[in-house]
């Protein structure tokens, strides 16, 4: 945003009146007549009643106090009666202003906060509803944001907050249609397999589609209602019964899915009557998905529920005790006596007749050592002796081995011991990240140590009572978590001290007891107490103008700082970016040289425009900049892109050293302008370079279709949206030759245009030889283990590149094999994003096909003519044994292994991108710049 | 145990949008990932990270718990199954000498949103005892 006070034309008034003082330091005129003093006093009186709300933006906020500061000042330098005159209207103006802002502030707050609920509503909806559903909530959601965007008073507000709050019903009704319509589909899929294949199924299958698309039509428009006739139509025929039943079989299934854990645990063998439910899982599934047989299947699995939910309890606990333990009789009679009450319904008294085992000292140890064998092998234990230090490490090793040898030797007696040692090591598996944490804590705030928190941690440690160490660090971090944000608060409240007022001294020895009162508490251990007895403090004492000051001051600040420095990161300049850490360095100084933080503030709101236009600026630069190396890289491959040279290179060259040498003299705007123009200008000469890569990038020439240089096709700017949402809906790729032609995809996106997706190949390729990568090599050499065979990157261009259609819920398709629904690689419905800034860029080395080759099937190891084309090193190599007439899985390795890179993908990015605030909430990992 | 969500997906990129995923049909032969499957293992070496690549992918093929679908990416539109099968490829691929644990003995993984550094950090930590 250029600028943040562009929809507050109350608040910007005030902002600019404060601009356009000078001389802040000069101190106020002379004392005058006493008539000139009187008004002087009574105008200052009047600023002094003027109350700028907390429920303003901050922007807003300190617009309004940098008003109050400006007439504070003519005030103090007025020098005649007259003078007052003038500040008396403005000071009215001011008030009535900052009145008329409370309202407009007072209907955004209800209408953010109603929009804020309907926009967590979509985001939950948008990965169940269906089509139809979801294009209906989205038309709903773009209303209620579009008209709190154009509010601009309190009515308008209150229009945008009365859209938002009808939003929450609407998704509740769109998402029960959602899940009427999900049991609709899979039954219906599994129904056309009853009708005869041919003109039956096609005819069944063509209603299915048409109920379908009739539906969809309805839910659009918000009539679920009408939405579930059209449902309810088909199939339309004597079936009709059969597709209710199949519905509710499905209905059935998913809540057997939802309990199918429990399900599981309450068929132990150990509990009676098990082995009769044991198979209706199995049994009703295929007697509804393979057989048809509805009924039968619904009522299996009811049946299947309906005794396993009770005994879910039972099963878990039995699972406790290894199947050894049946040896003893105390083991048995306890087991025994479960089952007598599981059958006749008493379950609670069931699970308690398992206690008698617990209770038993010897089984008790048995079972533990028992659960120690089988939970906490393997990676579990790995785990903590990789990171135990010796001699810590050695011991649990050697404990270890005796229980498991004396677990084998079945002397549990003797194993307790030996398990407890075990367990206690054990312990440290919890304390390891919550020492880490506390180490952080003190890392970033050291002034936490001496509040020892951590008072017997080390001595119970060393004295090897992990058990307490782990206790007492357990019960530390939370409080050492408060003080860290206690000592926040101290430092924020020694800001203030220095930023208040000499006069009157109590508010600064107020201050300074409140303070020191409230840190002994935090040495007592009680930071908590710490933060609300300060907080509570500053509330009733009239430091909150100053403190809203100072913490406005603290985020405006942090926020900038972040944006200033993704702004040099994409300069990548240090020269360009010079101008800019002055500047802001300039806009802090009120703060941090004179504690004027109002003034600072608004300096950095200035600032922020600035930042706005050079980040426009940098972007710009960077892209052309990527546009002319792809032009130039793409020329060596085919030189008449450059036709008629040298000229078109001569001028191009000419168009980036005239925008560049503008950039170097720090003249941002007129730059941003001519590197648009070379943006703009050389769109051809893009499409072209943008061809040959793709066309290079396909031909292989082996003879065998590569897979590469498709991006454009897919993703190219030329690809039209109804292109997209087909490939998303049906994998049918833009380009492709028949309808045959499969591409699948999760989101389906297309660069706004040739020079975007020029620059990103370029800026990815020049990362990639940054890495030591050159993407002309013609092979690889040995040792081969160590060498990348891909190269992947996602480029930030820093400016929006493209539109992308992101599949949500998927079709449904029936497993041939087991006949379960699965989801299909297709796409029921897609969200719309647009405005994304960032580019995924991948190059793989592609290894050429070697020809002809005796090649053993993998599956039946017959051996056959093949031409191989290798996707790993490994297969390459076998390939070349044979070739070569050497055993396929012998030790021979190729001297160096040819090939080429290619770019595999290029695509929009929208893993993390906030498509209502347009922008990225997460970097990923190597993020370039 | 707490593993960074987004270093496991750095390491999964190479085989969720890379020379297998962009194949016209990816889940037809499951070594169409085997050089995606090297690439993965080579960085995770690289940056001294392979044990707890192990770990988090034995995790998530064991104790899927509806996780998958955060580390599919988008390139191809895999759905739970198919991303269980290429993991537990990858996991034969990459780690041929250590089987799969017990079902229930595999090391609990929460893969979090936590600060690769802090992670880094913690991993460096001392008991002080």
């Amino acid at each position: 945003m250029a600028d943040p006070l562009a929809t507050y034309p109350l608040a910007r008034k005030w902002a600019e009146k404060f601009y356009a003082v000078k001389g802040w330091g000069a101190l106020g005129a002379p004392p005058g007549s006493p008539g000139l003093e009187k008004r002087r006093t009574d105008a200052l009186a009047a600023i002094g009643t003027i109350a700028v709300g907390r429920d303003f933006l901050p922007e807003v906020r300190r617009a309004f106090d940098g008003g109050i500061k400006t007439l504070r000042k003519a005030a103090n330098d007025g020098t005649a009666e007259g003078d007052f005159d003038v500040i008396d209207a403005d000071i009215l103006a001011l008030k009535n202003d900052v009145a008329a802002q409370g309202a407009i502030a007072a209907g955004r707050i209800a209408a953010s906060a109603a929009l804020a609920t309907a926009e967590g509503r979509f985001k939950a909806a948008t990965g169940l509803c269906e089509e139809g559903g979801l294009r209906f909530l989205e038309g709903k959601i773009k209303a209620a944001r579009a008209a709190f965007g154009a509010a601009k008073d309190a009515a308008t507000f209150d229009d945008a907050r009365k859209l938002a709050a009808a939003f929450p019903a609407q998704a509740d009704a769109a998402e029960a249609h959602a899940r009427t319509f999900a049991l609709w589909v899979d039954a219906a899929i599994v129904l056309l397999m009853q009708y005869p294949p041919g003109v039956d199924r096609d005819t069944a299958d063509g209603n299915r589609i048409a109920a379908r698309n009739a539906a969809e039509a309805k839910a659009r428009a918000g009539d679920f209602a009408g939405a579930k006739g059209e449902l309810d139509a088909f199939p339309g025929d004597a079936k009709a019964p059969d597709f209710t039943a199949a519905q509710a079989f499905f209905a059935k299934l998913n809540e057997y899915e939802a309990n199918a854990a429990d399900c599981t645990a309450a068929l132990h063998r150990k509990i009676e009557g098990s082995s009769t439910y044991d198979k209706h899982a199995k049994t009703g599934k295929e007697a509804g998905l393979k057989n048809k047989n509805y009924a039968v299947g619904t009522q299996k699995l009811t049946d299947l529920l309906t005794w396993c939910l009770p005994r879910k309890d039972l099963g878990a606990r039995l699972a406790t005790y290894a199947t050894a333990m049946e040896r003893h009789q105390a083991y048995r009679d306890a087991v025994a006596l479960m089952n007598t009450d599981q059958k006749a319904g008493r379950f609670v008294q069931a699970l308690g007749q398992l206690d008698a085992i617990d209770n038993d000292p010897a089984l008790a140890s048995e079972k533990n050592s028992w659960k120690i064998s089988s939970t906490l092998k393997g990676d579990r234990l790995k785990a903590l002796l990789d990171r135990l230090p010796e001699p810590f490490k050695s011991r649990l090793q050697t404990a270890w081995d005796t229980h498991e040898d004396l677990v084998g030797k079945k002397d549990f007696a003797k194993a307790k011991a030996e398990a407890d040692r075990i367990e206690k090591y054990f312990e440290l598996e919890a304390v390891f990240p919550l020492k880490a944490e506390a180490d952080a804590i003190f890392a970033r705030s050291p002034d936490t140590k001496s509040y020892d928190y951590l008072k017997t941690y080390s001595t119970e440690g060393k004295a090897g009572r992990y058990a307490n160490a782990r206790k007492e660090i357990e019960a530390a971090m939370p409080l050492l978590r408060r003080l860290e944000v206690w000592l926040g608060d101290k430092a924020k409240a020694a800001v203030l001290l220095a930023a208040l007022p000499p006069a009157p001294p109590d508010l600064r020895a107020d201050l300074d007891k409140a303070v020191n009162d409230a840190d002994a508490k935090a040495k007592a251990g009680n930071p908590e107490g710490a933060i609300n007895d300060l907080a509570g403090f500053l509330k009733g004492a009239g430091y909150a103008t100053i403190l809203a000051e100072i913490e406005d001051w603290q985020a405006k600040d942090a926020a900038l700082a972040k944006r200033h420095a993704r702004v040099g990161k994409l300069m990548g300049d240090a020269k360009l970016s010079a101008p800019l850490d002055a500047a802001l360095a300039d806009a802090r100084k009120p703060a941090t040289d004179r504690l004027a933080y109002t003034e600072s503030f608004l300096e950095l709101v200035r600032h922020e425009a600035v930042l706005a236009a050079a980040q426009d600026f940098a972007a710009v630069r960077r892209q052309v900049m990527g546009v002319q190396g792809g032009i130039l890289k793409a020329a060596k491959k085919d030189p008449a892109i450059l036709d008629p040279a040298p000229a078109t290179e001569e001028a191009l060259d000419k168009a980036v050293k005239e925008a560049e040498a503008l950039a170097q003299a720090l003249k941002f705007a007129e730059a941003a302008k001519a590197f648009a123009k070379v943006r703009t200008d050389c769109e051809a000469l893009a499409r072209k370079a943008a061809a040959t890569f793709e066309e290079k990038d396909q031909d292989d020439k082996t003879g065998l279709v590569s897979n590469a240089g498709h991006s454009l096709d897919r993703h190219g700017p030329d690809v039209s949206h109804p292109d997209l949402i087909r490939r998303l809906k049906t994998g049918t790729p833009p380009n492709n030759k028949t309808l045959e032609e499969k591409s699948y995809t999760g989101a389906s996106s297309k660069f706004a245009s040739p020079q975007d997706w020029l620059a990103g190949r370029q800026l990815a390729a020049e990362a990639a030889e940054r890495q030591g990568i050159d993407l002309d090599a013609k092979s690889i050499m040995p040792p081969f283990d160590d060498k990348p065979i891909a190269a992947d990157f996602t480029v930030d261009h820093g400016r929006p590149i493209d539109e992308i259609f992101l599949g949500l819920t998927k079709n449904r398709k029936q497993d041939p094999t087991t006949g379960e629904m699965v989801d299909d690689s297709t796409y029921e419905s897609y969200q719309e994003m647009s405005g994304l800034t960032r580019a995924y860029v991948n190059f793989i080395w592609e290894f050429p096909v070697i020809k002809n080759v005796d090649w053993p099937d993998p599956k039946t190891g017959v051996v056959a003519k093949k031409d191989v084309k290798a996707r790993d090193i490994d297969e390459y190599a076998k390939a070349w044994r044979i070739d070569k007439g050497h055993a396929a899985d012998g030790p021979e390795m190729p001297p160096s292994i040819p090939g080429r890179w290619v770019m595999m993908q290029q695509y929009p990015v929208a893993d993390n991108w906030d498509d209502v605030a347009k922008t990225y909430t997460k970097d990923p990992k190597g993020l370039i710049p | 145990m707490k593993i960074p969500a987004d270093l496991i997906r750095h390491y999964l990129r190479p085989i969720v949008a890379g020379r297998g995923a962009s194949e016209p049909d990816p889940m037809a032969d499951l070594d169409n990932f085997n050089g995606d499957i090297r690439e993965m293992r080579r960085r995770a070496a690289a940056a001294g990270d392979l044990s707890v690549l192990r770990l988090a992918l034995v995790s998530l093929v064991m104790a899927p718990g509806g996780r998958l679908r955060d580390f599919a990416g988008t390139q191809y539109p895999f759905n739970d199954g198919d991303l269980e099968a290429v993991l537990r490829h990858a996991l034969e691929r990459a780690w041929p000498d250590d089987p799969l644990p017990d079902p229930g003995t595999e090391l609990p993984v929460e893969l979090a949103d936590i600060p690769e550094d802090e992670w880094r950090a913690e991993q460096a930590t001392d008991l002080g005892f």
